[in-house]
């Protein structure tokens, strides 16, 4: 079932620090695992990454996967398309005009990789951090609070719509509709019973949102916050720690190691 | 041969929550049956259960003696009509005609405009074939959601809590098609908090607890027990009881009456 929050409330050492902590960390892993071509490199930061899901978070694999699991689809495409469209190298496989070469597949494993740790890792952010923490730590990032408001809104209504779509689902069902039946374009077709009423109820779901937050004073002047967030000791030193981890990256990538000799 | 027939059935969700608990549960054709609880006692999940959009964990789920886990959509469609809470989960087409066509296609039924006629017709929307559905009232939009389901000619309908946001005229006038279809033959069931509509509608109540059936019998054997504190009975219920009481006190003059009646009044806050 999924909720209305990723937050997972543990004791963790992640857990404990601030929200800008932990979106530096982010930033560093973004970077490390857009510097690498590698797949064995970007293969160690995604296992890095769900090692600190793991131990430096405390939450347990099973969590995870309950959200790694509906985008699994989009990490196997890029593994299955990618060997097409890097078609150098050693051949090892050859029909008509389509090859598969060696360098093709280990493309598409780096970028499963990629795909894997940049969304585990912003999973890592979420699962660590209030909603309310992760929107005081972007207005101390100097974003504007509105941007906020949108981030956290659009957070939050994640698992609403997909709330929606199941009763829309079933309604659907309800009236015959079979949504895995019949060829490829039948089946996309299938799925209008289900967009349309998904779309019309989100604007309207919008419109009373955005009434029930004027109401309540929105844009009205400065903001204050109930809680405040402090940077301290240990926010500073794993701060340095991922930029220096961030550093070290680029200093390896600079001597030539972690990319392929195709690109 | 019995319209819905549950043995020993047991769901529990992905989470592990356990939504029933051993069900036992038949129902006959012609029957209008309402089920009531508090919210997640279980009532939808149940009813979910006879249309197969939900299978038994455990135990067997019978609609006309067939297994829903080995029926088709189309067997479970054709027979079982389930209108969901918010009509607008439901609409999509751009005419209110194409709207009650979309079910008929997908059982591919083929006398589609004498079906569509009539169910519009029986739920009073024969007027309004050309409209666009989003621009009718709440109350027609959930009207125009039964003609969908009327269209499709099942044996069973349920309603689920369908009276939510509906002024108390087109509550009424819901429940009166319901009684009409009914009175052909449809078994009908209603999940509902409404007990003024139960009272009114229903001869036989089930009332849910915590998935399980607490109570299963006569509606009117229900509102006459005193002990419940499951359900909130009609007013009209509750001061019959009172007033019952108050005719059992010896030697009661009008004035202890009056003060006993102003007492009750004043700690209900009025009937």
């Amino acid at each position: 079932m999924i909720k209305y929050s990723m937050y997972v409330k543990e004791s963790s050492f992640f857990h404990t620090l601030d929200p800008r902590t932990k979106m530096i960390i982010l930033s560093s892993i973004f970077g490390l695992a857009l510097l690498y071509k590698d797949p064995l490199y970007l293969g160690t930061i995604a296992v890095s990454v769900l090692l600190m899901i793991r131990f430096l978070c405390k939450i347990k694999i099973r969590r995870l996967a309950t959200y790694i699991r509906p985008i699994l689809p989009l990490v196997f495409m890029s593994l299955l398309l990618w060997p097409f469209f890097q078609p150098t190298g050693n051949i090892i496989f050859e029909y008509w005009k389509i090859r598969v070469s060696e360098d093709g597949i280990r493309m598409g494993l780096a970028m499963t990789f990629r795909i894997f740790a940049i969304i585990t890792a912003t999973f890592l952010l979420l699962m660590t951090t209030l909603q309310r923490d992760l929107i005081l730590g972007l207005m101390k990032f100097k974003v504007p609070y509105e941007y906020c408001l949108t981030l956290a809104i659009s957070l939050r209504y994640v698992p609403t719509l997909a709330g929606i779509t199941y009763t829309i689902m079933d309604a659907q069902r309800s009236r015959g509709l079979e949504l895995d039946k019949g060829p490829i374009f039948k089946r996309i077709r299938n799925y209008i019973p289900i967009i349309t009423p998904l779309i019309i109820g989100s604007i309207r779901m919008a419109e009373e949102l955005a009434i029930a937050i004027e109401s309540r004073g929105f844009g009205y002047g400065e903001r204050t916050f109930l809680k405040e967030i402090f940077l301290k000791k240990r926010d500073y030193a794993t701060m340095l720690i991922f930029i220096l981890i961030l550093g070290i990256g680029v200093y390896i990538r600079v001597l030539g190691y972690g990319s392929m000799a195709f690109i | 041969m019995k319209a819905i027939s549950i043995e020993n059935l047991d769901y529990s969700y992905k989470n592990g929550f356990e939504a029933l608990k051993k069900i036992n549960l038949e129902i006959g054709s012609g029957e209008f049956v309402a089920i009531v609880g508090e919210n997640g006692s279980g009532k939808t999940t149940l009813v979910k259960h006879f249309n197969g959009l939900l299978l038994p964990s455990n135990g067997k789920v019978s609609i006309f003696g067939e297994d829903t886990r080995k029926s088709t959509r189309t067997y479970l469609t054709s027979n079982v009509g389930l209108i969901f809470q918010n009509p607008d989960t439901m609409l999509f087409a751009d005419t209110v005609e194409k709207e009650v066509l979309f079910g008929l296609r997908n059982i591919d039924i083929e006398e589609t405009k004498n079906r569509v006629d009539k169910s519009l017709k029986s739920v009073g929307l024969d007027n309004y074939k050309e409209k666009f559905p989003r621009y009718l009232s709440r109350g027609e939009r959930q009207r125009l959601a039964f003609a969908c389901i009327i269209a499709m000619k099942p044996k069973i309908i349920i309603l689920d809590e369908p009276t939510t946001g509906l002024d108390a005229r087109e509550s009424r006038k819901l429940l009166d098609i319901a009684e009409d279809l009914r009175s052909k033959g449809h078994t009908i069931i209603i999940v509902t908090h409404s007990m003024e509509l139960v009272a009114e509608y229903s001869k036989r109540t089930i009332v849910m607890e915590n998935g399980s059936i607490f109570y299963d019998g006569p509606t009117r054997d229900l509102l006459s027990r005193r002990d419940n504190k499951l359900i909130k009975k009609p007013a009209i219920t509750e001061l019959s009881h009172l007033y019952d009481g108050i005719l059992r006190l010896d030697n009661f003059s009008v004035e202890d009456i009056a003060s006993e009646l102003a007492s009750i009044y004043k700690t209900r806050g009025g009937i």
